[in-house]
This record gives C-alpha cells, sequence and structure tokens, in this order.
C-alpha cells in the first residue's frame, strides 16, 4: 500500500521529536485566564480595534472579542493581548 | 531592572492616526521596532516605543499613510534636558561621580576569614603595625608583602591568601587545626650543678637520673641542703679519690613541706539594697566630645551606674571613634548587717577551698590539711598548716675543687 508523503513526513518529524510549534509551524496561544493571552507563530495584524483584534495565522484567522483589549507588546514572532477577553474564535 | 533600561534610554508615548494603522503595526513588527502598551482609543492609537525607534519611523509613516503625535516624554534624557539650566544639580551629580571614583581607591573594609586561634582583632592589630589601615590607598597594597609578613608574624598560620575585591581587603587565612607546634629546640644547659633543697621538709621520693643523692626517703632536710650532688668522685683501686668529676645533677625529688595559712575577716559588713527601679539615660561620644543626658535625672540616695557602651562601625571592622549606649542607674541603701555563724563557716571554707586549688595549680599535691577556722563575736578567724608534696629543689652551680695532687694520673700509670 502507498503511503502519503505528508505522513512521511510527520512520521519522520516525531520520531526526531521535533515540536510540532516549529515542525508544522503552527501557533501557540497561551492563557492566563480571561485576562491575558500569549499568541506565538502569528503573521499579520489584520485588525484592531478597542473590542476586537484579528490575526493572521498560517492556517486561517483568529478573533479574539473583548473589551478594553489592549496590546501589551508585540514582536515579530510573539504578541500579548491582556483585557477582558470574552470569546476567541478561529477561522478559515 | 527592563524599565530601568527603559527610563535611562528615554520613551515616548505617541498617539498614531491614519488609515491603515495595522499595516504600520505590521511594518513595526517587521522592521523590528519595539513597541508596547498599544492601546485603541477613539479611532487611534497610543503606544509606546523608545527615542531610538522613533527615530526610525520616518518611512513606515510616509508609507502608510499614518501620522503620529508624541504624547508624553519619559526617561533621563528628557530629564537632563529639562533641568539643563539647573546648573548646581549637574556640578553636583559630577561631584558626586567624581567622589564616588576618588573614595573607590581607598580600602574600606579589612576582613579577616578563616581565623580561629588568632583573633580578627589580633590580625588587624598587627597589620595596622604594618602600615595597613582601613582607609589606605589602594596602590600602597601590596597583596604578596601582606601574606608572607603574616605568615612570618604567625607561626600556626599555614596559609594566607590577600586579595582586594573593591573597596574590601580580604585576608583568608588557614590555621594549623591539628595543634602542632615546630618548638625550637633550646640547647639544655649541661653545666655541672647540685640540687638543693629549696624549702625545709622530709624527703619522700627521690628518682636521680643523674649526680649521687645525698638523702634517702624519709630523711629531713633544711633549705639549701645539697639533695642530690653534681660531684662524682673517681676512686683508684686503694680506695683512694683521684679526682671529681662534675655532671649536672638531674633527678625528681619530692619533700613533704609545710605551708601556713592565716586569713581573717570582719563577721560585720555593708550590705547593700538594690531598688527595683532601673532609670536609664543614653549618652552619645565623639572624641572627646560627650553628650550626656544623665544630668536630667537626679539621684537622691547613692547609686551605682553601669554603662552599655557600643562603638560605631563604618564597615566590617572600621571602627569610628563615635560610641552610644546607655547608663543604668540604680538606686541603694546601705546598712551594717553581721554576718551569721554558718556564713562565716561557708565564707572561710570557700576562701581555703580556693587557697588550696591554688597550691594544686602550681604542681603540688596537699596530702594533710590541719586549718582550724575561728569565730568570734566580732571577726573570724582560719588558720592552721596544710602539709603538702611537693617538688621542690633547685638546681646551683657546683664547686669545682682542683684535682688533688699527685694522684692526678695514678691511673694511667
Amino acid at each position: 500500500m502507498k503511503k502519503k508523503p505528508h505522513n512521511i513526513g510527520s512520521a519522520w518529524l516525531s520520531r526526531m521529536q521535533i515540536p510540532t510549534d516549529l515542525a508544522y509551524q503552527e501557533s501557540v496561544i497561551t492563557f492566563w485566564g480571561k485576562r491575558e493571552v500569549c499568541i506565538e507563530n502569528y503573521r499579520h495584524i489584520l485588525e484592531y480595534k478597542c473590542g476586537r483584534i484579528v490575526l493572521l495565522l498560517k492556517n486561517g484567522k483568529l478573533c479574539i472579542n473583548g473589551s478594553n483589549l489592549n496590546i501589551t507588546h508585540y514582536s515579530r514572532e510573539e504578541m500579548k493581548i491582556s483585557g477582558q477577553i470574552h470569546e476567541i474564535t478561529f477561522e478559515i | 531592572m527592563n524599565q530601568l533600561i527603559r527610563y535611562c534610554k528615554g520613551y515616548l508615548r505617541l498617539r498614531l492616526t491614519g488609515n491603515m494603522p495595522e499595516r504600520f503595526l505590521n511594518l513595526c513588527a517587521a522592521n523590528q521596532i519595539f513597541l508596547w502598551n498599544l492601546l485603541y482609543d477613539e479611532n487611534s492609537y497610543l503606544l509606546t516605543m523608545s527615542i531610538r525607534d522613533f527615530r526610525r519611523l520616518r518611512p513606515l509613516c510616509r508609507k502608510t499613510g499614518c501620522t503620529l503625535h508624541i504624547v508624553e516624554k519619559h526617561g533621563m534624557p528628557f530629564f537632563f534636558y529639562n533641568n539643563r539650566k539647573r546648573k548646581g544639580f549637574f556640578i553636583g551629580f559630577l561631584l558626586f561621580g567624581g567622589l564616588l571614583y576618588l573614595l573607590s581607591c581607598f580600602i574600606w573594609n579589612i576582613h579577616i576569614d578563616g581565623n580561629h586561634a588568632n583573633s580578627t582583632y589580633t590580625i588587624l592589630a598587627f597589620l595596622e603595625q604594618q602600615g595597613i589601615h582601613h582607609g589606605i590607598w589602594k596602590n600602597d597594597v601590596v597583596c604578596q608583602d601582606i601574606s608572607a609578613e603574616v605568615r612570618q608574624a604567625f607561626p600556626n598560620i599555614t596559609w594566607v591568601s590577600t586579595k582586594i575585591q573593591g573597596t574590601r581587603l580580604v585576608v583568608e587565612i588557614k590555621e594549623n587545626v591539628d595543634g602542632y607546634i615546630e618548638r625550637e629546640e633550646q640547647p639544655e644547659d649541661q653545666s655541672p650543678c647540685n640540687l638543693t633543697a629549696a624549702k625545709d621538709g622530709t624527703v619522700v621520693k627521690i628518682i636521680t637520673r643523674s649526680g649521687i643523692p645525698k638523702v634517702t626517703e624519709g630523711s629531713q632536710c633544711e633549705k639549701g641542703d645539697i639533695l642530690v650532688s653534681g660531684e662524682i668522685p673517681i676512686i683508684n683501686d686503694a680506695g683512694e679519690t683521684i679526682r671529681y668529676e662534675y655532671v649536672h645533677a638531674d633527678s625528681d625529688v619530692y619533700l613533704q613541706t609545710r605551708y601556713y595559712y592565716y586569713k581573717e575577716f570582719k563577721r560585720t559588713y555593708k550590705h547593700r539594697e538594690y531598688a527595683e527601679k532601673i532609670t536609664k539615660f543614653p549618652f552619645l561620644e565623639a572624641g572627646k566630645f560627650r553628650l550626656d543626658t544623665s544630668f536630667l535625672g537626679k539621684q537622691e540616695g547613692p547609686s551605682v551606674s553601669y554603662e552599655d557602651r557600643h562603638q560605631v562601625f563604618l564597615t566590617e571592622n572600621f571602627a569610628l571613634p563615635i560610641f552610644y549606649g546607655t547608663i543604668a542607674s540604680r538606686e541603694y541603701t546601705e546598712s551594717e548587717t553581721l554576718y551569721t555563724k554558718e556564713e562565716c563557716q561557708k565564707i572561710a571554707e570557700k576562701q581555703l577551698q580556693r587557697y588550696q586549688e591554688d597550691l594544686e595549680k602550681m604542681g603540688v599535691q596537699i596530702s594533710e590539711n590541719n586549718v582550724k577556722i575561728d569565730i568570734s563575736d566580732t571577726s573570724c578567724i582560719a588558720k592552721g598548716e596544710i602539709i603538702v608534696i611537693e617538688q621542690a629543689s633547685e638546681e646551683t652551680p657546683c664547686e669545682i675543687q682542683e684535682a688533688l695532687p699527685g694522684k692526678d694520673n695514678s691511673l694511667d700509670e
């Protein structure tokens, strides 16, 4: 039976014990309750309003809805948002 | 720490307005311009960034059509700029820096580490003699010389390391912990001598190593009597003394001697009844100047004072001539009291016991105690004899006699 190339790659990566965020460039989202959220491996800021922040990830968009949203700091790889977070949704 | 660095470098609070603020923010991230505290505020954005990054923003603003307005300025560069006309402040600041540099050129603390047998005070006093003291110019300190001098002066110090750490002179010491001390062998006195009695007494025991014993166990002797003679007669076959050989008499002679004990004290004494209340007065002493507050509370009767005195140390061992503390004053009343017979007996016994302990410390063995305590109405007298066994001999030089005439070579012949 012929295996898919993606599966071979993933098998190799898992065998080499490479973290998945590095292997697939997936975003890592860390929460501190409803107050703070830290997003790693994002691409761009698409929208920033008082109650809504939309970020572009590799595999889609990340919408953060809340109130008094404040970007505590951000760099090319990492962003930290604080405020009252009500909802987080992934959009394709 | 991060905030302190930001404050030193200076930072700005800016208001960002424009059509494409998100694009501006993304470009900032792409150009590694670090922003923080980004807040959306009524169709504009408030953000914070360093002065250095602010100067790089012009092309990004042009590209995105955004405008930036400075809202607040923070940090050291702005502080200096705002206070540029206050010359005294800057002079003070420079003086502070200069003084700090100047003071860092001196040794302000001498730390001695690892000493157990030799006290820190002893080592510091020695260093003081060598010219190493608190407040010495750093360049005048040669660590190798200090180590060598300390090693030479203290035989029980086996290892010394001296180093300067900032304004501290650290002297690390390792001492000889097993107690071995290399003693210099002194040549024994081998000159001819006799052993004579240092006191009157009876010989109890005699062990002779060299010389001829003149006494036996049980014989009486007076002070100055020869106990062991260093003069050894050489006798020929006919039993005649032809000459004398002189040796250094060596012997352990134990004599039974007597000590006369007499101690008297009066039965009346002044008894002090101390008041419970203790009054404390603080004082401060700087050199010859003394600020004392004890005059505030005048004592009516007689009183005793105790001074609790502390010295001010600038560093660990750098003592300043400034003292502070309290004087505790306590009143008392004095009355004439009489010791009871039991108390007299106890005091006399204690005095006698202390006397006997002193004798034992001198290497004397007490064999008999004939001290009697008489208590009269006015005084208490303890008197009597204490019989002891002790080594009471002393070396006296021999009187060297000339060789007997005509007998010199009789053995050889």
